[in-house]
Parts: C-alpha cells; sequence; structure tokens
C-alpha cells in the first residue's frame, strides 16, 4: 500500500503542474482584460459590477493610487467583519445560539481574515454562526485572495511595461481575480467536494441517538462552499476546529488530492501568468525549478521524518512505531506530509493533521517553508510578488559580486528597489523574532505553551512565524485565545501583510516609470542557471542566517533529543 | 468617491460570494448529492444513527472500536490530542491506550499494537481503522457474540477498502451495523 500512497504524492505534483500552466496563461488573458472562455457568462456580472460601484474599467492608476484602494478595501472589509462577529448574536442563522465574539478575539479573528490569514484562535463550529461564516468569513476568504492576486499582478506589469506610472486598476483586477478566476473554480471543487461527502447546508445541527444509545451532536452547515475557496485562496481557515482533519471537511483520500492540488494550484499557476505577461516562458520555468527544488527538497524531508517511526512509541511497543497521533487513517502518512509541505509553503495554513504532533524535523521545515517569507510558490499573488522581490535582492548582490549595476528582467534596479525590497523581504524576520523574544519572557504568554522546553519554544515561534507569513496554521497546543496572542498576533498579521503589500506597489510603480535596456545588455538573464543558483541561495540564506538560532533550540534540539531516545 | 466604490463593490461581492455562491452550491448538493450534502446520515428504525463519516463511541467487546479521540467522540467539536511528539503526555497518553487495547481485546503482554489504534486521531472523529486494528479485536468481538472468529475476520475483509492507493482500513460504523445485521445475538 505503501508504494500507492508513494505514488499518488507523486502524482498530485504532477497533476497540478499540468494543470497550473494552462491555467496562468488564462489568468495572464484575465487580468489583461482579453477574451476567454469564461468571457460569455462572466463579463455581463463584470459589467454590472464596474456599472453598480462606479467604477471605470479604464482609470488606470499609479502606485499611490493602487495602495490606497488596497488599503481602503481592507479597511471596509475589517470594519464590516468586526461588526458582523461583534453582533452575531443578534443576526438570522444562528441555530446554536452561539454569543457573540469577546472584541479581542473579534480584532483577532477580523485581522486574521482579512490579511488573508486565517489564524483562528477559537474553534469556528462552536463559536461562530453560519451567518458568520458565510457572510462574514467566506467573502473574506474570496477578496482577500484576490486583493492578494491584484498585488502579484500589479507588481508583474512594473516589470512590463516601461515608461509609464500606471499599474492597472485595483478595483478592476480585484473584480476579474474574484469572477474569472475564484469564483468558478470554487464552484467545481466545492461540488465535487459535496460528491464526496462535504456536507452543504444552511446550518442544520443534527441530533443522533448511535447504536449503543447515546446522543451525539452532528454539525453540519455551509461547509464545501467554505472549504472549497479556503484551499484555492491560500486562506486555510476551517469551518470546524479541526480543519482538513475532519473527516466532513475531507472525507476520503480522493478529496484530500484535490484540496492538496487546490494549495499549490494558482500560486503556482501564477508563475506561468507572469512568464506570458513579461513574454517569455522560459523565466517563468527559471523560478518554477527554483520554487519546486525548495519544495522537494522540504517534502524529502518531512516525508523521510514522518516515515521514520517515533521512539517514543517504538519503545512503547507500538507496531512499525510509525507517528500516527494526530493523523487520520483515511489520509495515511505520505499524504499528511505532503499536505503539512504545502500549505506551509503557500502560506495556506489548513492542516490535515496535527502539525503540533508531527516529527520535530517536519516542524522545522514547516517553520522553514514560513520563514523564507512564504515564497516557495507562496500565498496567492503576495507569494510571486515576495519572489521577485527576492529576485531584486538576488541581482543586487550579484550586481556588487561582478561590479556592474544590477537589472533585473531588463529594468536597473536602483536604491529605491533595494530599500523596497528590504522592507518587503527582513522586517517581517525581525518581527517574528522580536514577538517571539517577547512572548518568551512574558508569563502570560507561556502559561498558553501545552509544552515545556524546546517543543514549548517551537510552539512559540510556530506560532509568530505562521502569523507574520499569513499562514494561519498553528501547533494547535498552544492556547492562543488569550489578549496576548489575539492582540500581538493581529499587530503580527497586519505587518506581515502590508510590509509585502506596501514594497510589492512601490516596486512596480518604481519600476513601471523605467526605461527598459537594449535587450542584450542583461549582464545575468532570469533564465541563467546563475540567476537560479542565486535566488535559491539567497533564499535559503535569509530564512537559515535569520533563524538558525531559533530553529537550533527549538525543532533542531527536539529531533537530537529524540535521536537519543 | 474611492470610499463608495469600495463599499459598494465590496457589497456586490458579499451578494455574490456570500449568498448567492453558497446557494448555488447547496442547490446543486442538495440536487444531486442528497445523501452527502446533509451529513451522510444513517437511519435505522426511522431514526437517525449517526453519519458515517463521523465517529461514534463503541464499547468493546461486543462492538468495534474506533481510534481514541481527544474529545470523547463529542461531535459538537472537533481536534486532536496536539501532544508533541517527545512529550511526557505521548508517552503516557501511549502506554495507557496500549494497556487499555490489551485489557480489551484480549491481547497477549508480547503482542504489538498498531500504531492507529494507540494514537489519538488529529479530528478526534475519525470513522475509520486499519485492517490491522480491526483484525487484532476480531477474537474479542467473536467471543462476545459467541461466533467463530473467521466468520468476524472474514466480515472485516469484506468492509476493507480494495484500493492499492490509500491505506487499508474499515469504517468502523458501517462494520458495527453489518456485524448487528449478520449476528444479531450481541445487539441489546
Amino acid at each position: 500500500m505503501i508504494a500507492g500512497e508513494l505514488m499518488v504524492v507523486a502524482l498530485i505534483i504532477f497533476a497540478t503542474i499540468a494543470c497550473a500552466y494552462p491555467f496562468g496563461i488564462y489568468m495572464a488573458k484575465v487580468f489583461g482584460g482579453e477574451k476567454t472562455f469564461m468571457s460569455k457568462v462572466m463579463r455581463p456580472v463584470e459589467n454590472f459590477f464596474y456599472k453598480f460601484a462606479g467604477i471605470k474599467e479604464n482609470d488606470k492608476q499609479n502606485w499611490k493610487q493602487y495602495l490606497k484602494s488596497f488599503v481602503l478595501f481592507f479597511g471596509l472589509g475589517f470594519v464590516i467583519l468586526f461588526a458582523i462577529l461583534s453582533v452575531q448574536k443578534w443576526l438570522p442563522m444562528n441555530p446554536s445560539g452561539f454569543g457573540n465574539i469577546r472584541w479581542d478575539t473579534g480584532l483577532n479573528i477580523a485581522t486574521s481574515f482579512c490579511t488573508n490569514t486565517n489564524w483562528q484562535s477559537v474553534s469556528f463550529e462552536a463559536s461562530l454562526t453560519p451567518f458568520s461564516q458565510m457572510i462574514g468569513i467566506a467573502v473574506q476568504n474570496f477578496v482577500s485572495a484576490a486583493a492578494g492576486l491584484a498585488v502579484g499582478v500589479a507588481l508583474v506589469r512594473g516589470f512590463a511595461r516601461k515608461n509609464t506610472d500606471k499599474i492597472g486598476n485595483f478595483w478592476v483586477d480585484l473584480t476579474r481575480g474574484v469572477l474569472y478566476v475564484l469564483v468558478p473554480i470554487s464552484l467545481v471543487v466545492a461540488i465535487f467536494l459535496v460528491w464526496q461527502g462535504v456536507p452543504q447546508t444552511l446550518g442544520n445541527t443534527i441530533q443522533a441517538t448511535t447504536i449503543q444509545g447515546q446522543s451525539q451532536t452532528i454539525i453540519t452547515g455551509p461547509v464545501a462552499s467554505q472549504v472549497s475557496i479556503k484551499m484555492l485562496g491560500s486562506n486555510g481557515g476551517g469551518y470546524f476546529n479541526a480543519n482538513g482533519a475532519h473527516p466532513f471537511e475531507n472525507p476520503t483520500p480522493l478529496s484530500n488530492a484535490i484540496q492538496t492540488m487546490a494549495i499549490l494550484f494558482i500560486p503556482m499557476s501564477l508563475l506561468f501568468t507572469f512568464g506570458k505577461m513579461i513574454g517569455d516562458m522560459k523565466k517563468a520555468w527559471s523560478l518554477f525549478f527554483v520554487c519546486i527544488f525548495l519544495f522537494v527538497i522540504g517534502l524529502s524531508i518531512t516525508m523521510y521524518a514522518e516515515m521514520s517511526p517515533n521512539p517514543v512509541l517504538r519503545n512503547a511497543g507500538v507496531a512499525s512505531g510509525l507517528n500516527m497521533e494526530g493523523k487520520e487513517m483515511r489520509f495515511g502518512i505520505p499524504s499528511s506530509a505532503l499536505w503539512g509541505q504545502s500549505t506551509t509553503v503557500v502560506s495556506n495554513g489548513s492542516v490535515n493533521g496535527m502539525h503540533d504532533s508531527f516529527m520535530p524535523l517536519s516542524g522545522l521545515v514547516y517553520i522553514f517553508n514560513m520563514i523564507t517569507g512564504e515564497v516557495i510558490f507562496g500565498g496567492v499573488g503576495v507569494g510571486l510578488a515576495s519572489l521577485l522581490l527576492y529576485s531584486i535582492l538576488a541581482m543586487f548582490i550579484a550586481g556588487l559580486m561582478i561590479g556592474k549595476t544590477p537589472e533585473l528582467l531588463r529594468k536597473k534596479l536602483g536604491v529605491n528597489e533595494m530599500v523596497w525590497a528590504c522592507v518587503g523581504l527582513l522586517t517581517p524576520c525581525i518581527v517574528v523574532l522580536i514577538l517571539t523574544a517577547i512572548g518568551f519572557v512574558t508569563p502570560s504568554a507561556l502559561s498558553s505553551l501545552s509544552a515545556k522546553g524546546s517543543h514549548g519554544f517551537s510552539q512559540l515561534l510556530y506560532a509568530n512565524t505562521s502569523m507574520v507569513g499569513n499562514n494561519g496554521s498553528a501547533f494547535g497546543g498552544l492556547a492562543a485565545n488569550t489578549p496576548f496572542f489575539n492582540l500581538t498576533g493581529s499587530f503580527a498579521m497586519l505587518f506581515g501583510r502590508f510590509a509585502t503589500v506596501v514594497s510589492a506597489i512601490a516596486v512596480a510603480g518604481s519600476l513601471a516609470k523605467k526605461n527598459q535596456s537594449p535587450a542584450n545588455s542583461t549582464q545575468i538573464p532570469m533564465t541563467s542557471p546563475a540567476f537560479v543558483v542565486m535566488l535559491l541561495a539567497v533564499i535559503i540564506i535569509v530564512g537559515a542566517l535569520t533563524f538558525f538560532p531559533s530553529l537550533a533550540i527549538g525543532p533542531l534540539l527536539e529531533h537530537l533529543k529524540m535521536a537519543g531516545m | 468617491m474611492e470610499l463608495k466604490k469600495g463599499f459598494l463593490i465590496l457589497l456586490a461581492m458579499v451578494v455574490l460570494t456570500g449568498v448567492v455562491y453558497p446557494l448555488v452550491v447547496t442547490g446543486v448538493g442538495q440536487l444531486f448529492f442528497n445523501h452527502q450534502a446533509n451529513g451522510s446520515l444513517i437511519t435505522g428504525d426511522g431514526k437517525i444513527i449517526g453519519s458515517e463519516l463521523v465517529a461514534q463511541k463503541f464499547e468493546a467487546p461486543l462492538y468495534f472500536v474506533p481510534r481514541p479521540s481527544a474529545i470523547d467522540y463529542n461531535a459538537a467539536t472537533s481536534g486532536g490530542t496536539n501532544n508533541g511528539p517527545t512529550s511526557e503526555a505521548l508517552k503516557s497518553e501511549v502506554r495507557q491506550n496500549i494497556s487499555m487495547a490489551k485489557k480489551l481485546f484480549g491481547l497477549k503482554e508480547s503482542d504489538q499494537v498498531p500504531a492507529d489504534m494507540v494514537t489519538s486521531s488529529g479530528s478526534g472523529l475519525d470513522p475509520e481503522i486499519s485492517f490491522d486494528s480491526a483484525v487484532i479485536q476480531a477474537k474479542s468481538v467473536a467471543n462476545a457474540r459467541k461466533i467463530a472468529e473467521t466468520e468476524i475476520i472474514k466480515l472485516v475483509e469484506e468492509q476493507t477498502t480494495k484500493d492499492l492507493v490509500s491505506p487499508r482500513r474499515v469504517n468502523v460504523l458501517l462494520l458495527n451495523l453489518e456485524l448487528d445485521r449478520l449476528f444479531p445475538k450481541g445487539t441489546k
């Protein structure tokens, strides 16, 4: 069976790549305003949206206007979501009679879902009404992802255009992202999931009497529609506390395969969108190679760790000693490891097993994936943006090494680009370290940890990297619904989101203004092995150097302790 | 002006993604996949027994038991133990589950127990156990129902998944329902 399960892992990866390529090209057409096969259905809806909201499709914005619209839209979404949560008790669709959400928790949830993080400090099935989930949460799953998409596309335009200060129209990009990208695939995936067994009702609590006469409460609701978008939009926040491990969110190996593909799908496609938009697919393949290389290495490590016996279990007399704690039987070990790897590289944050109970080396890989700034494919739109910021950093360093003005994609890189690349990539790292340090000396924070020693440190480090990286997954042993974590967490998520977004849009504006250098002038073309090696090195060095001490006293130490058992 | 645009576009999004989209999925789901859309419920004598996807509590030895649950199979919530891989909590949890399993299933002290049977699932509601975990329970179930162990093993094999690309496993609730149907002696 294990051979078959490993084959499935390979198959999922190849199938995702095969679907991502054409879809990436499709997205390039969508954001370029070209006609696609969806136009017949969606163009009238799109026109209606523009007319309804008073948006002029051809009104292009400069980077400051674009950013202003982004911030405004974020603010509105935040206020409305916070308001819904604060008064949900009196709103319709409250079959379980849930109360209003406490203010610090509401602040955290609203920040979390509007920043595309989906960190959840409370269990949603036990505290949010179906109304809050549908009108509040699910809507942000769409629009925060579409806003991220817009940012990624805007940055690519900065590279593709010359001598202009216009980088597109935020409202148009947002609308197209929702109408042509997110809604159609979510619909298909959601219906597929219902077929597989994911419930889809308008909120029913069912009382069952079990075979042995006990009563059992079974919760259904608009689950499938929410699960599909949370996977596709790099959101990750589940309808249920156990997230993708819950048999209602993820009932079969097939639903698991589709959801794993959905995690990687749009971020991977965006690399090809980039290729199409700059008119050179080979460059997309360079970036793709960097991502898949880091992905496969991480996957191999976590796969190796999870398929090795856990000495704790082996010594206790468990056959095989395999670490099934926190994992589900229908997924087995390889597919659980693949999901963990996918969800942390893509800033998705959903889980199909409890990461807190995974092997220490897996924890190490997952934290590494998040601290590199979510660039291994990365979050929807913002992942591509961060990867391009890394490319700027890599080419700047290469330029210093060979003593020439650095260039990327025929654009000369100046002080402005460098400053913003550093802001976008390095400041989040600093915030992670500072918040972890603060947590480590705050008694109320320490009392939230369920583990002591190196594993407790990992819980804290994981939480902060997850929130700053806008990932949202957690070492679940951390009791996060405290004012301390709700408030520092809100700050972390806001900072992580806006560091990337502001930098990306500012760089887009600055690059669009520049002229392109002559076609043959680039010292290190993006398609050369030198570029690939430089980019890989910079990503690994930033992650490893900044965080090596933290990783050493957290997961690495725990791994060594385990090896000695 | 921008504020108005933002508000109106958000309103349109709320209607599309918060109302129309889930309603379309609900409509299609209810129409074409009614059983699954409503939670894959199982009824017996007109009453809802449970969902085939959600584990429920069973007591050995008359029935097969599911994997340990951090939430005591309370489906109003969900979750795992979150015990770390090297923690004392995991050690004591596993030791306790092993001795419990050996006692319940009448195993020898030297017998090894399958990993899934002594570790808590991620959701706390895992409806399935591995084939091996069903086999080690067969003897005690057979004794309690006063039938041959081979009959029980045969039933387990029938209920086991047959594909080669996912773990070999058995749905506990469906297995127990078959058990009651074929060997009704045990039902109270």
